[in-house]
């Protein structure tokens, strides 16, 4: 009779140990995880404002020389 | 490369002279140093004067004022004290004489002299200001020079002359054209402005701005005389 219940005990034991474990591991997930999850439709903040980035030059003239309200004739 | 090194230092070697004797050349006329003028506004006008006479410094410089130049005040110079000279409440003359101590042995200053006057409402057009030059050489003998010749005369020598450009803020001024503009004097009168329009066609003293001009669909560059009524954007 005390051998069997020994070995319930340890049985025991053992399986809380093993669920311990897993509760524990949603909380630090791999690294690895991060860019797979990650929102695709997320931007650099100066990519939020595409009109104000800088542009190659083209040799055309510029906005701030053209006259007010002056839209080149196509 | 090598070859466009070589391009450069040709054009420098050819270049330098000349620049250097038209440069040498400018600075013999009294000039006004102060550039164009706005029309319809008191502003401060500056004479230089670039040499003296036949290596004499100069102790006298006088300014004859137009009728159409008002309200006119001259600045105390380190020159020289400031006279004027009026025709009732009108002056008609400024002259700024140097004191004896400081006449120099020899031509070697450069003198810079400042009225402030309203210019007329007058864009588009230039005034002559007549300018007598007096020096004194070493041994006490003064010379007279007279600067009133108008542009281009091939006797005499060249009177400073004012260019009137029309009234105008920094940044964007739309203009009507008061008089006709020639097209070989639209860069006298519009030549310190960032870029001109007259309809879809610009101009720019500026010749990377001329080649961004021409290379922009749907526009040219502005040629041809500026006709009284001609409506243009002026951007400064």
């Amino acid at each position: 009779m005390r051998r069997p219940t020994l070995c319930l005990l340890l049985l025991g034991a053992l399986g809380l140990a093993a669920c311990g474990d897993n509760l524990q591991a949603p909380e630090t997930p791999p690294p690895a995880d991060a860019a797979v999850d990650a929102d695709p439709t997320a931007l650099a903040p100066c990519l939020d404002r595409p009109t104000e980035l800088s542009r190659p030059p083209t040799g055309s003239l510029p906005c701030e020389l053209l006259p007010p309200g002056f839209t080149p004739p196509r | 490369m090598r070859s466009s090194f070589s391009s450069l230092l040709l054009a420098g070697l050819v270049c330098g002279p000349a620049l250097i004797l038209f440069t040498g050349t400018a600075e013999a006329h009294v000039s006004l140093a102060s550039g164009p003028a706005i029309a319809a506004k008191s502003q401060k006008i500056t004479f230089g004067v670039g040499h003296g006479c036949e290596g004499s410094d100069t102790v006298r410089i006088r300014v004859d004022i137009p009728a159409s130049v008002t309200s006119v005040r001259p600045l105390f110079s380190d020159f020289g004290k400031p006279t004027v000279i009026k025709n009732g409440t009108t002056v008609t003359a400024v002259e700024w004489t140097k004191s004896d101590a400081d006449v120099l042995a020899a031509d070697d200053a450069y003198y810079e002299l400042t009225i402030r006057a309203r210019v007329p409402d007058a864009a588009f057009t230039q005034i002559q200001l007549n300018v007598t030059q007096t020096c004194r050489s070493a041994a006490g003998v003064e010379t007279t020079v007279l600067w009133d010749q108008p542009a281009g005369s091939t006797t005499g020598n060249p009177a400073p002359v004012l260019i009137v450009t029309p009234a105008h803020t920094m940044g964007w001024n739309k203009v009507t054209v008061g008089r006709a503009v020639a097209a070989a004097d639209v860069p006298t009168y519009l030549g310190d402005a960032q870029i001109v329009w007259r309809g879809a066609a610009a101009y720019s003293s500026n010749a990377n701005t001329m080649a961004q001009i021409g290379n922009t669909p749907g526009v040219s560059v502005l040629s041809g005389d500026l006709a009284s009524g001609d409506e243009i954007w002026i951007k400064y």
